[in-house]
């Protein structure tokens, strides 16, 4: 249920692999996705939500393949939240989140109640409600983060896909997410890009790429996957074992 | 869940003002629209006097004067308006782009070069094309070749830029069409000094001879793109997220823009085939309605519409009015009201 | 003593001869601009961006010293072999000079009057805009080429055609008031322009008062008001006039309108050496108007 597999992906962006072969399996329960920069961890998300023309390979939603899927289908079992929000126009911070219910309304359908519910209850999950009526482009990036967070999770999709959703939040507000992954992994199949390793450490599964193919792919405690985390990250970061839950420290010694 | 109750008068604040304005805005365009109307029945070749508009209307040619010519004009001028206003914001809205027109696909450069082609036809006989093609064109009226030289040259732009998938590509085709055909005209108006003078008076743009057909004609075409695209408003706001995050949403996006692409061109073919070039209402209309009473596009569209109309009927009554019986070109006048007010408006807002 | 005065004679004789010669030989002009141009000895090699300026050097017999001339001058026929320099705006510099003119001949309108003169030709700059601006112009023109004479000449044959046209209007038609359309937006040519002159001397009217200009944009209505008693356009427009709202109640359309085809109507809005020429044209579609009972 609710189960998206990587087969042996192949991207190539103007002339360059940017994914070779990648293979795995995302299922229920919080997935981080970590690496270096130009690692492809955005072309892996954007070709897991069917936004990347494919060179070669294919993913697949319960076994079907997504490019089987219905375009209305596949919004509304799969929600992708973009890394930077390019935005334009005039939308208020509610209206955007009400966008997120396009994939039950389509063009033609008119909302209802229970639509404006699921909208505030969206916008309760990431705090944003108090600026529901200011435009877009008058909030600052973190609050627009989370208003587009809103978004995604409005449209009630079993998985979600999250490109960088922490960058412009501050610590409160990244913890404050964190737990939200954490609840929404009981029912949902979230993977998200982050670039802060002691919070991807939280998510149950790390799957840790380097220059477009796939170093490492396991539980949080997983003790090989703490090696190919070192060693991607060149040993600038190390894994810390004492606690009740691995943390990953910044390794400024030598 | 925290939420400081300030905040919260704030938020409701802000919308019931969104609100407030979005009513102010359609009530004043409503009344605009009305009082510019019954200025357009009034004033003639004889000016703002009312006198004249009491003996014209009593006169014998009342029929003549005020129906025939002032009230088509004034309602044709409002509907070419309407429709270059609607096309202009869905202009903006399909290319993101605050500087976007509706002529920018090609329908401009398509329209004055079937223009050009029509009036150029008997003097290209011998030079390039046969006595039956020429002969076909003399009698083609001057308003089908823009309107379907309109279309010609979105379908190029189309063709150029295989399908309506990238909207930076869209444009670019278009530039490109808008060029080619330029360039094709110039050459052509180059043998023939006639089409020269034709095109010159195209290019500017004149309501001086819309009648009752145009006027049925127009709303006609109004009257089927208007809800078209007010019911593919949600797309347009879908798309200011991003192209990725509209389709993410479950939207066909090729298949939309086309759709959107084509309604474009035929507004603006409309408009153009009956009025010839009229320069800044579409490109000015969806920034005066924005800058006003900010909204999603299901509301500024159709607002659009209503703005340019007004700009439209206004410019055109005081075409007629200021130096009656001249006439001033109606596109000078949409420059100076729209840009003006544009002005005017960012004056405010920065000092408000 | 008779001997000095003989030889003081000569001397006057011969200072006098000498200065007339070099008052023949050095032409002084003063052009539109007010500039003053002299010239050594007339221009052989000629540049003309203006086509009514082209036919009056050439209605004025120095034709062949014409190099090059405007890409809208098309008359008499031996124009068309010239090279083609552009037109108003865009009138090629390069080509210009590379054709080493001794005189620029433009209109006062031209961009590249500048340009030209920088480079060190001479640019005479001519206005042709009413009838006595075209007797002006081929007096200037004639004195240029060194043929003052011709003016007069060419102003003759005009005068003799204007009154031959203005005798060919029929009697029953003299004093109605003619709507002469420029262009379709529409633009009329008023009482005050050279068009509208030319109309005065064939004994017409026009519904365009002077006070309105030469060449007023109209609104439609008042053309409809005006009732013009004929209408004169190119033959296009007088062809689809009728399917102009309101415009089917002018009675002029039925029987009363001349339409010109793209050659005459040219003839027509020039205003030239072939004046008298276009007068005839417009007596001529007056003469073949019926009397109506």
């Amino acid at each position: 249920m609710n189960e998206l597999r990587a087969r042996s992906l192949r991207v190539s962006l103007g002339g360059r692999l940017v994914l070779r072969d990648v293979s795995c399996t995302f299922e229920k329960g919080w997935t981080a996705v970590v690496g270096p920069n130009g690692a492809g961890k955005s072309t892996l998300l954007r070709a897991l939500a069917g936004l990347q023309p494919l060179a070669a390979g294919a993913v697949c939603l319960d076994g079907r393949d997504i490019a089987a899927f219905n375009r209305g289908e596949l919004a509304r079992r799969i929600a992708w939240l973009a890394q930077q929000a390019e935005v334009t126009g005039e939308l208020t911070a509610r209206e955007t989140v009400h966008l997120g219910r396009l994939p039950h309304l389509g063009l033609f359908g008119s909302p209802t109640a229970a639509d404006e519910t699921i909208v505030d209850v969206a916008m309760d999950s990431t705090e944003c409600h108090g600026w529901q009526c200011r435009r877009l482009h008058e909030l600052s990036g973190g609050e627009r983060q989370r208003v587009m967070l809103a978004r995604v999770l409005a449209t009630q999709a079993p998985i979600l896909l999250l490109d960088e959703p922490t960058t412009h939040l501050d610590p409160p507000h990244q913890v404050a997410l964190a737990r939200l992954f954490r609840r929404l992994a009981d029912t949902h199949t979230v993977v998200s890009v982050l670039h802060d390793l002691p919070l991807a450490l939280h998510a149950d599964r790390i799957l840790v790429m380097r220059a477009g193919a796939v170093q490492a792919c396991g539980k949080y405690d997983d003790p090989a996957l703490h090696e190919a985390l070192v060693a991607t990250f060149d040993g600038a970061v190390r894994i810390d074992n004492r606690g009740a839950r691995p943390m990953a420290v910044p390794h400024l010694e030598d | 869940m925290s939420m400081a109750p300030t905040s919260t008068q704030v938020a409701s604040h802000a919308a019931h003002d969104d609100r407030a304005r979005r009513r102010r805005l359609a009530i004043a365009l409503v009344v605009l629209a009305i009082v510019l109307s019954v200025a357009g029945l009034v004033v003639g070749s004889q000016g703002w006097s009312w006198q004249a508009f009491v003996s014209d209307v009593s006169g014998p040619q009342a029929d003549l004067i005020v129906g025939q010519i002032r009230t088509p004009r004034t309602l044709g001028a409002l509907m070419i308006g309407a429709l270059l206003g609607l096309a202009g914001a869905v202009a903006q809205g399909l290319f993101r782009n605050p500087l976007a027109d509706p002529y920018l696909l090609g329908s401009a450069a398509g329209a004055s070069f079937a223009v050009v082609l029509v009036l150029a036809a008997s003097t290209l006989t011998g030079h390039a094309i046969s006595l039956a093609t020429a002969a076909l064109l003399s009698r083609i009226g001057i308003v089908a070749a823009a309107f379907a030289g309109a279309l010609a040259g979105v379908l190029l732009t189309l063709m150029l830029a295989r399908g309506a998938q990238q909207g930076v590509r869209l444009l670019l085709a278009g530039v490109v069409v808008g060029v080619v055909l330029g360039a094709a005209g110039d050459l052509v108006t180059t043998i023939s000094p006639d089409a020269l003078r034709g095109k010159q008076v195209f290019m500017l743009g004149s309501t001086g001879f819309l009648g009752w057909g145009s006027v049925w004609v127009l709303l006609a075409g109004l009257a089927i793109a208007l809800p078209i695209t007010c019911r593919l408003a949600r797309v347009l706001d879908a798309l200011s997220l991003g192209d990725d995050t509209a389709a993410s949403l479950g939207l066909p996006l090729p298949r939309i823009r086309l759709t959107l692409v084509v309604l474009m061109a035929l507004c603006t073919g409309l408009a153009v085939s009956q009025s010839g070039l009229v320069a800044f209402v579409g490109l000015v209309a969806p920034h005066l309605v924005r800058r006003y009473a900010p909204a999603p596009q299901s509301y500024t569209l159709a607002a659009s519409a209503g703005m340019g109309g007004v700009l439209l009927l206004a410019a055109d009554v005081l075409a007629r009015g200021l130096i009656a019986p001249q006439e001033l070109p109606v596109g000078v006048l949409t420059a100076v009201l729209g840009g003006g007010y544009l002005l005017w408006l960012l004056h405010r807002r920065r000092v408000g | 003593m008779n001997v000095w005065i003989r030889m003081l004679w000569a001397l006057v004789a011969v200072v006098t001869a000498g200065s007339s010669t070099s008052a023949i030989a050095q032409t002084m002009l003063r052009d539109d601009r007010g500039t003053v141009h002299r010239f050594d000895a007339p221009p052989q090699r000629i540049v003309s961006l203006l086509p009514s300026l082209t036919e009056t050097i050439c209605a004025l017999g120095a034709c062949a010293r014409l190099v090059g001339t405007d890409r809208f001058s098309n008359w008499p026929a031996s124009v068309r072999a010239l090279p083609k320099l552009g037109g108003l705006e865009d009138a090629q510099v390069e080509r210009i000079v590379a054709l080493r003119p001794d005189v620029v001949l433009a209109a006062r309108s031209a961009r590249v009057i500048d340009r030209l003169e920088s480079l060190g030709l001479q640019v005479v700059v001519v206005e042709s805009q009413t009838h006595a601006d075209v007797k002006r112009t081929a007096s200037l023109l004639a004195q240029l080429i060194g043929a003052p004479a011709e003016a007069e000449r060419l102003w003759d044959a005009i005068e003799r055609d204007m009154r031959r046209a203005a005798a060919r209007v029929p009697v029953y038609l003299r004093g109605q008031r003619v709507y002469f359309e420029v262009s379709s937006a529409p633009y009329a040519a008023g009482a005050s322009s050279f068009i509208g002159e030319t109309l005065a001397r064939l004994g017409m009217g026009n519904v365009v008062p002077p006070e309105m200009g030469p060449f007023p944009k109209l609104n439609p209505e008042y053309v409809i008001r005006a009732q013009p008693d004929i209408v004169m356009a190119p033959r296009r427009d007088v062809e689809s006039m009728a399917k102009r709202p309101g415009w089917q109640t002018l009675r002029a359309l039925r029987g009363r309108s001349c339409g010109f085809d793209a050659e005459r109507y040219e003839l027509l809005i020039r205003p030239g050496p072939r004046m008298g020429e276009a007068a005839l044209a417009m007596a001529d579609c007056l003469a073949s108007m019926e009397e109506m009972r």
